[in-house]
């Protein structure tokens, strides 16, 4: 019998007295029918109550976002990215929402692309906008896989060059007191400037 | 001190950030020797997982030199060269008392689901991880494990995740003697797996992948079958014909949540986030193992929800296992096959990338490019 086998016998012995009162309590008890075994090693003195002796608080845990499934927050955390800004908010609305909720997962997701954004934006305030290209690892894709970077370019360049010309064309031939009712036109535009001066280039 | 440093979907950046400081007396910081990447870290490099915050540093494999203890570490010392297991385990919580160092409860304040993990998003805790030149590691008289002298170190760095997993994965197979084992996935946790089902004593195991080029080092470095999917119509039919169309004993998900395969998973779940991850390993493991096998799973799915074919788990009365590998738990045992030559964990390194060129690497190992297995960060 190994260790297995005596815990299950041992929690056997210790509930039998308590659960006389149910005919053929345990009759059937196979310690060895443990399909967690070993990956969850029973022993007879463990309840599930959380009585376990916790180790010393992590200061400043007054700040940290818990799961609302768990009573506190847990004795270690981590402090990699504190919940800040606009993402923050969302993710302070989702940690009212218990995991086992799609509001929480889908509120967290959303803070994870509005942080995206506050990120970008604050690289440009630092003046390091420009690293986009070196962040997504384009020199590496250059080196080994030329032909996607070139696919990639050559698509943008082209949705780019398409979306630009949609837009000039639609400016230019829309009515001046109907783009104003649209709201495109400002008189301080620059580009309404630009369709000024090309409209005068474009004058017999 | 350097970082890996995370900043959307699809990109990262080496960037200085503040030295890590002891913030409890259980802490340690360990000075990196050695990290790697891990299949799961692009997960989050995808932006796949929930609550992965810009600013956060990857990284849940690695190895280093403990540079600071806190005042209630007591099987530490300064100077000790420790390799850390990916699991942050407090070791007193009911779960860890069972060995479940993978679930421990008091280490994630996030979520109750998932125990806390180095460098795996705030679903997971909100560590910084050791894709760095320092590290805070919490409770450090629990998971941190001195490395043994001899050691290589780019074996210790794959004790702390790869190994263990992949060992798990067979171990949770509930391999018998004979068995025919199919793992889904060559990726290093597939390879290991297919490797560590031999010592459970499965009697043939066959490797599932896309990349010729993982399939062709599988096999040679584990002696199994290969097949790649990209070549056969119906993988669970190819599966069944080749198991006298009874299926395999035991089915591996080594894959997880960025399974190619399905164009339905890829898109629903790669592509449109509409459910936790692309499960087309998991589907095919599930159609394909036998009627009363067992499915192991050790890919890793996002919090919400997957298309996979529970009825066919109950129809078949398949025992589906799964966990959070509980690397501590493994460690001595790994150790010891390691030391014996039954595994040789550091040949699956196939790069060797100095941290700053981070955002290369992650394209690399992303995009399989240039024969990538698994790339090593040089701090």
């Amino acid at each position: 019998m190994n260790e297995h086998d005596n815990n299950g016998q041992s929690l056997k012995d210790k509930l039998s007295a308590k659960m006389s009162h149910i005919n053929g309590w345990g009759v059937d008890a196979d310690p060895k029918n443990d399909p967690t075994y070993p990956m969850r090693r029973r022993t007879g003195s463990l309840g599930n109550a959380p009585n376990w002796e916790r180790p010393p608080q992590q200061p400043g845990y007054r700040h940290i976002l818990h799961s609302n499934e768990r009573p506190d927050v847990t004795r270690v955390f981590g402090t990699s990215a504190p919940a800040a800004g606009l993402s923050g908010m969302i993710r302070r609305c989702a940690f009212k929402y218990s995991e086992g909720r799609f509001a929480h997962w889908l509120l967290l997701l959303a803070a994870d692309r509005v942080n995206m954004v506050e990120g970008f934006a604050n690289d440009v305030r630092h003046g390091k906008g420009c690293h986009y290209l070196t962040d997504k690892g384009i020199k590496a894709q250059w080196k080994y896989d030329r032909k996607t970077v070139v696919t990639k370019a050559a698509v943008g360049a082209a949705v780019v060059g398409l979306l630009a010309g949609i837009c000039l064309r639609r400016h230019i031939h829309i009515r001046p007191e109907k783009r104003h009712f649209l709201g495109l036109l400002d008189k301080h535009s620059k580009l309404q400037r630009f369709i000024h001066d090309y409209k005068k280039m474009m004058q017999p | 001190m350097l970082a890996m440093n995370y900043r959307g979907p699809g990109r990262v950046r080496a960037s200085h950030k503040p030295m890590p400081e002891i913030l409890h007396p259980q802490d340690a910081i360990v000075r990196v020797t050695r990290s790697c990447i891990c299949g799961s870290d692009l997960h989050l490099y995808h932006g796949n997982v929930p609550d992965t915050r810009v600013g956060t540093t990857f990284g849940h494999e690695f190895t280093g030199v403990v540079e600071e203890i806190g005042s209630e570490v007591r099987n530490l010392k300064v100077g000790d060269q420790v390799l850390v297991p990916f699991n942050i385990a407090c070791g007193r919580c009911v779960f860890c008392q069972q060995g479940l160092y993978g679930n421990c409860h008091e280490s994630n304040p996030e979520a109750t689901a998932v125990g806390g993990i180095f460098g795996y998003s705030h679903t997971a805790g909100g560590y910084d991880g050791g894709q760095a030149e320092y590290v805070r590691v919490p409770y450090a008289d629990v998971g941190p494990t001195v490395i043994p002298a001899g050691m290589d170190l780019d074996d210790a760095v794959l004790l702390t995740d790869v190994v263990p997993t992949g060992y798990q994965a067979a171990e949770m197979g509930g391999i018998q003697v004979g068995d025919t084992v199919v793992v889904f996935g060559a990726g290093p946790v597939g390879i290991m797996a297919a490797k560590s089902a031999w010592l459970f004593g499965a009697g043939r195991v066959i490797v599932i992948d896309q990349l010729d080029y993982r399939l062709e080092f599988v096999q040679r470095y584990a002696q199994c079958e290969v097949y790649n999917f990209d070549s056969i119509e119906d993988p669970v039919l190819f599966i069944k014909k080749i198991t006298d169309h009874l299926g395999a004993d035991v089915c591996i998900d080594a894959v997880g949540a960025e399974a190619a395969g399905s164009a339905m998973q890829t898109i629903t779940g790669r592509k449109m986030l509409l459910q936790a991850g692309s499960a087309t390993a998991l589907q095919w493991a599930i159609n394909s193992v036998k009627k009363g096998g067992v499915v192991s799973i050790v890919g890793v799915y996002g919090p919400t929800g997957n298309m996979i074919p529970i009825g066919n788990v109950l129809n078949k009365g398949i025992t589906i296992r799964a966990n959070q590998t509980s690397v501590k738990r493994l460690l001595p045992r790994l150790i010891e096959h390691v030391q014996n030559g039954v595994l040789n964990p550091k040949e699956l390194i196939t790069h060797r990338i100095p941290l700053q060129d981070v955002s290369d690497a992650y394209r690399i190992f992303s995009d399989k490019l240039d024969g990538c297995i698994k790339p090593l960060l040089i701090t």
